[in-house]
């Protein structure tokens, strides 16, 4: 017994001597350490072609982990992209572009500027400064083409839309616009117009038929899958404000044909946007019947089926004897997986 | 209504009282009672017109224990307070309170049990009521406050919580192998639930002790502090448990005596059924170990006693029955919350610990509570503070004739894991006293003359290759104190105790978690003193008068908050029967 307590004694003494190293909490360098740049900004592929799948990355070391942010800023577009976060090092994993933009518009094959700055907190003479939004470090780049995106195009309106498209019209015009700023390429749909007797003032009908050999358009049969995007910019200076309904008609029982009252037609309404152009995503299987713009049950067979869809109607509608009401509208296109990111 | 069934109570306690005395103590009464009468004035700046500088306040009140033993092995006592603010009258301000109720007994001469009230601990890793910030070697003068506030919140000398549950204790004795087998075991609730989102909240455990002969002893010691599930809609419920083996060996070789004793252990804290925002589980465990041993030597010859002690608490050791602070921490006084023009809140000093009730805990609750590091940053959670380790040392030496009882403490530490950075943290401390009652050493003089005399040093340090990581943190104590009988009963008392702080120290900021995710630079000037004088008068051994001046100064120019200060006359009277 006594040996045993002796034993327990002495290995109590003996294990305390080995403990894992490391430290507790967050780095206190990054905290409250000298900031320094280590490596200044450096980017690769500075004429970088999207189009062919190339990338730019953009690498940099700190002394300590900071908040970071790179803005990548169009020449000519005035597009912008926005990377940032919080570490020591600017590298592949989290500071590589694809070509995609944050602030509309797209970028287009042009010169680029591109600005990091940092913010941070550091010890000065016994005082914690907080030093905001330092720019740090500035480079360029050129795009000389632009990144495609993977998905079925409806119309990125660079030209007039396809030929089987179906216009009625009240006291408005539907035509593709290169006069104002695109969100991407050089042109845009802008739908115009006052009616004095209807909320509607034009109606764009697309047939699945106009895309390929079937009725349908070629979608996933997984609405979960399925998301339809589009650029919308209601201009701030018109008194009536726009809605824009996007109607999805299914043909349920595949004949052919869509059949009004007995088919379902999904839909998304959209009004009252910020200003400037905007990014409306909406995967297909959150969208809802409506009626009037209030949701209601469908009249199919209230399945949601993407792969059935054989007509999208894009209804431009503004309250009736307001006056003179506007909406631009660009790059309608489904994606599978994800929402655009343009 | 609640007055009235008091006031019944109160009668039928004194006629019980009456009846009792003619039957050989069946029933009797007990308690004490104290009027204290405070005069404060703050001293700051002469420009403020907008404070006000004076305060008058006081209290008496009364702890009316009712003692009732029904059987040989049966005890109740049950005590009420009634306290009445100064300056109210026929009532008005008048609070009754049942302070304290328990009963205790002796089931077949063999168990014994306490229901209800009850003071507890285990070990200093287990359960255990740390002393506060500046308690331990408390000037005769000062002591009185600090007195009267570890009354009212039950912090004994032996560093007990006060719980409310079941207490039980049990042996067995052997006639071979070992001597002694002993059982203690407790459970309390530590808060009740809301029936909402707030469970029941119990703290339980207990320990066993084998006594192998008088020299050889080893134990267990557990406890768990546990939400009980299905007591609310929460679903998720925290638990703490603690386990460590104890050891203690004693050996005599001449006029030597020496004893080891040691405890290990590891604990776990972790919330079952925790989801975060995105509904993803996670139970936030932190689990560590500790390690602990102490040699004491004690040579008799010369009353000399030595010590000497290593800690290993890892940075993730919990034990909420140990680590549970007594201080709280607030940046909020209460008395003269704010002062000057400019209606500043008026940092917190040393005053308002020695003095301020509000400052107090007097529960148990979970979690590392903030601290402050001008006043110990050291082992702000006593022995269990975690990520300490290193050896503690003392020698102290006991006069035979209580001429003069000296000791000095050195403790070397360091963090176990750094703070933010592998560089670490070295704590030094060292504290020195000297109680001399110089009536002793002189020839033929019968009247009491004590003298004390402190010192304390302690000291944060880290060094590391970037300059910011350079802190240093001193503290440093001094007191001395008179105790001077004038006349047979009457006492003067005078007292000086200073404390200076400077530097600078990174301090960690936890998430609910106790995980570290911030840090906040701590820097100070402070500079405090306290003189006071007063009179003592005893009229017996359970009862006496004091009046005590007070003047009191803080200055901390990092604060960039002005310099202020007090002065207290206060007139004490206590009494127990």
């Amino acid at each position: 017994m006594k040996r045993l307590l002796y034993i327990l004694a002495l290995g109590t003494i003996l294990s305390s001597c080995e403990r894992e190293k490391g430290y507790e909490g967050p780095s206190l360098i990054d905290q409250f350490g000298d900031f320094s740049v280590i490596d200044s900004l450096q980017v690769t592929n500075t004429n970088v072609a999207f189009a062919a799948g190339e990338t730019s990355v953009f690498n940099a070391e700190f002394s300590k982990s900071v908040n970071w942010e790179l803005t990548i800023t169009g020449a000519v577009s005035g597009a912008q992209k926005v990377m940032s976060g919080y570490s020591r090092l600017l590298d592949e994993d989290n500071a590589t572009w694809d070509g995609s933009t944050t602030k509309l518009p797209m970028f287009k094959s042009e010169e680029c500027s591109v600005n990091l700055q940092v913010s941070y907190k550091e010890i000065v003479a016994d005082s914690v400064i907080s030093v905001t939004d330092s720019i740090i470090s500035l480079a360029d780049l050129a795009v000389t083409s632009t990144k495609e995106n993977d998905g079925f195009l409806i119309s990125d309106f660079e030209t007039s839309p396809n030929a089987l498209w179906d216009l009625f019209l009240q006291g408005g015009q539907m035509n593709v616009s290169s006069t104002g700023a695109s969100p991407q390429g050089n042109s845009f749909y802008d739908m115009k117009g006052t009616c004095s007797w209807d909320w509607l003032i034009g109606l764009a009908t697309i047939p699945g038929s106009a895309y390929g050999e079937g009725t349908n358009f070629d979608l996933s049969d997984n609405p979960d899958q399925v998301y339809f995007n589009v650029l919308l910019n209601f201009p701030q200076e018109v008194q009536n404000p726009p809605i824009v309904l996007f109607n999805f008609r299914e043909d349920d029982n595949q004949d052919g044909e869509f059949t009004a009252g007995q088919e379902d037609v999904y839909s998304i309404e959209i009004k009252d946007l910020d200003p400037g152009w905007q990014l409306i995503s909406v995967n297909y299987s959150d969208l809802q019947t409506l009626a009037d713009g209030l949701p209601v049950s469908p009249v199919g067979n209230a399945v949601k089926e993407s792969n059935k869809i054989n007509h999208i109607e894009v209804l431009f509608l503004a309250p009736q004897g307001n006056g003179f009401s506007q909406a631009y509208m660009d790059y309608m296109i489904f994606t599978e997986d994800q929402p655009l990111n343009p | 209504m609640t007055k009235k069934i008091t006031v019944i109570a109160l009668l039928f306690i004194f006629s019980a009282s009456s009846y009792a005395q003619e039957n050989t103590k069946k029933f009797w009464l007990s308690g004490s009672s104290r009027g204290v009468y405070n005069l404060d004035e703050l001293k700051g700046e002469e420009t403020d017109t907008t404070s006000a500088s004076k305060a008058e306040y006081g209290h008496t009140l009364v702890d009316l224990s009712a003692n009732i033993r029904p059987n040989a092995n049966t005890y109740i006592r049950s005590t009420i307070r009634v306290r009445n603010e100064y300056g109210g009258f026929w009532g008005s301000g008048t609070t009754f309170d049942l302070r304290e109720l328990y009963l205790r007994g002796l089931i077949a001469n063999s168990v014994r049990y306490q229901v209800g009230d009850m003071d507890y601990k285990l070990s200093p890793f287990t359960f255990y009521n740390n002393n506060e910030e500046m308690y331990d070697n408390t000037l005769d003068i000062f002591n009185l406050y600090s007195e009267m506030l570890h009354y009212d919140y039950f912090f004994k000398g032996n560093n007990t919580w006060r719980q409310q549950g079941l207490a039980t204790d049990f042996s067995l004795n052997f006639k071979r192998g070992i001597e002694e087998l002993k059982f203690n075991l407790f459970t309390s609730r530590i808060n009740p639930t809301d029936f909402n989102t707030v469970s029941d909240r119990v703290f339980f455990g207990g320990n066993v002790t084998m006594v192998q002969s008088k020299q050889i002893s080893a134990g267990v010691n557990y406890i768990n502090l546990t939400d009980i599930a299905g007591t609310s809609r929460n679903v998720s419920y925290f638990k703490n448990p603690v386990l460590s083996g104890t050891y203690s060996l004693n050996a005599e070789l001449n006029d030597f005596k020496f004893q080891l004793d040691g405890e290990s252990g590891f604990s776990k804290s972790f919330t079952e059924n925790n989801e975060d925002k995105n509904n993803v589980v996670k139970d936030n465990l932190v689990e560590d170990y500790f390690n602990y041993a102490k040699l004491n030597a004690e040579y008799e010859a010369l009353n000399l006693k030595f010590s000497v002690a290593y800690r290993n608490v890892g940075q993730g050791y919990r034990s909420v029955g140990a680590q549970m602070r007594r201080l709280r921490y607030t940046s909020q006084a209460f008395m003269f919350t704010r002062y000057t023009n400019e209606q500043v809140v008026r940092p917190l000093g040393m005053w308002d610990i020695h003095n301020d009730p509000s400052l107090y805990n007097s529960q148990i609750e979970t979690g590392l509570a903030e601290y402050y590091p001008q006043y110990n940053n050291i082992d702000p959670y006593g022995m269990a503070t975690p990520n300490r380790k290193g050896f503690d040392f003392e020698l102290s030496h006991q006069d035979d004739e209580d001429r003069y009882h000296a000791s000095i403490n050195y403790s070397m530490l360091t963090e176990v894991v750094g703070l933010g950075i592998e560089d670490l943290k070295n704590f030094n401390r060292l504290r020195a006293n000297l109680d001399v009652n110089i009536d002793k050493i002189l020839p033929n003089y019968n009247k009491q003359i004590r003298m004390q005399f402190g010192y304390s040093n302690d000291q944060t340090k880290r060094t590391g290759a970037q300059d910011f990581v350079n802190t240093e943190l001193n503290t440093q104590r001094i007191y001395a104190g008179l105790t001077l009988e004038l006349t047979d009963k009457l006492y003067y008392l005078l007292g000086y105790e200073t404390l200076n702080a400077n530097g600078i120290d990174y301090t960690g900021v936890r998430n609910r978690y106790d995980e570290v995710k911030d840090f906040d630079l701590f820097k100070t000037d402070l500079s405090e003193q306290i003189i006071g004088m007063g009179m003592r008068y005893e009229f017996d051994n359970k009862n006496d008068l004091q009046i005590l001046w007070q003047d009191y100064s803080w200055s901390n120019s990092v604060l960039e908050t002005p310099d202020y200060g007090f002065d207290r006359l206060s007139v004490i009277y206590l009494m127990k029967f």
